[in-house]
């Protein structure tokens, strides 16, 4: 049989696959575009409750440091968002302009990567910030106690410190788990598809 | 007539095209099922930007590889697997069977990588070398090139099982 005859099959056949098929499981199954937009959607979804949280935080709390990290949060979570809001944009905008299919692995590839690397970036960049007002923030409470003279700064500082950098190496960590557990199988799939159609 | 009717009747008149890519695909009736509903909307939401620049078929071939080549799963390997291996055993119990060629031809073109399925299709459809650069973004010489190395990697699988 030829290849041409083959096409002709393909069109209305039974494949012995297609009983096999039929015994495995049956996971859910669409297109990396589509995968990644309804990610894009869930943490959207997560900024909205953040922003709520920290909006509610505001309002109902009169303790300066609470409403401190909670301007920060909302700001944060803005500004995330419309990262966010802009990738899947762009993400709609390649769904909808029909490339070749070398360009829009390209495209696509480049888009994920770029937001990986921009996800890090935000994360690991709001680690000194998060510091500075942490210390900011400690200070104030100290100098709302009875007596602050009594205070061991110090000592005070280095507990904080020590925390912080914990808190830090558990921020990075998670951020890397997350971003190569929601976004690196996608670019690995494309990145091989890529690789494969350019020099396979 | 409305852009959805024209749509419908376009992909009505074509919607072979779409079949046999879900057919070279995919082995699971309900996968091959769930890949047309998506290669339909991306084509949808493509056809507004359909500028008549290229005809029908060969933009929603465009469409329709582009969906099926980055269709997604866990485990998809683990299940080729599977229908390659019943297709083999198959082949291999019913030596005498008219169809073992077929079966066979089928069998390593489901081994083939997604790209190589996406060329040997469109050569199948008889597109020329330079239809099928245009649709995959690569060069002509790259196309021969693909082709030659797919026809011998399809040829000495079969062997294997003939």
């Amino acid at each position: 049989m030829e290849l041409e005859e083959l096409s002709e099959m393909l069109t209305g056949q039974t494949t012995p696959g297609e009983r096999i098929g039929r015994l495995s499981n049956h996971p859910a199954q669409q297109p990396v575009t589509v995968l990644l937009k309804k990610h894009i959607m869930f943490e959207m979804i997560c900024l909205i409750v953040f922003i709520v949280a920290a909006i509610a935080a505001l309002s109902f709390h009169t303790n300066r440091t609470l409403q401190l990290f909670s301007g920060v949060i909302i700001a944060g979570s803005v500004v995330f968002g419309l990262v966010l809001l802009r990738l899947h944009r762009q993400i709609t905008y390649y769904e909808t302009n029909t490339f070749d299919t070398a360009a829009a692995l390209r495209a696509l590839t480049r888009l994920v990567s770029r937001f990986s690397r921009l996800y890090l970036e935000f994360s690991i960049g709001s680690l000194p910030v998060i510091y500075v007002l942490g210390l900011v923030a400690g200070s104030h409470d100290v100098y709302a106690l009875a007596q602050p003279g009594n205070f061991n700064w110090t000592r005070g500082f280095i507990t904080y410190t020590a925390c912080y950098l914990c808190w830090s190496v558990g921020i990075i960590i998670f951020s890397r788990w997350y971003v190569k557990k929601m976004y690196g199988r996608y670019t690995a799939a494309l990145q091989q598809l890529l690789t494969e159609i350019e020099n396979g | 007539m409305s852009k959805e009717k024209e749509f419908l009747e376009a992909v009505n008149e074509h919607r072979l095209i779409i079949h046999k890519i879900c057919n070279l695909y995919l082995d699971d009736p309900q996968d091959r099922n769930d890949l047309f509903q998506e290669i339909l909307l991306a084509a949808w939401k493509g056809y507004a930007n359909f500028r008549n620049e290229s005809k029908f078929s060969t933009w929603l071939y465009r469409v329709a590889l582009n969906t099926a080549v980055t269709f997604y799963r866990k485990g998809t390997r683990h299940i080729r697997t599977m229908a390659y291996t019943a297709a083999a055993g198959q082949v291999a119990g019913e030596e005498e069977n008219n169809s073992d060629r077929s079966h066979a031809l089928q069998a390593a073109i489901n081994m083939l990588t997604g790209v190589e399925k996406a060329i040997v299709m469109l050569y199948m459809d008889s597109f020329s070398h330079t239809e099928i650069a245009r649709i995959t973004g690569i060069t002509e010489n790259h196309v021969a090139v693909k082709l030659s190395r797919i026809k011998t990697k399809l040829k000495s699988i079969t062997k294997r099982f003939l």
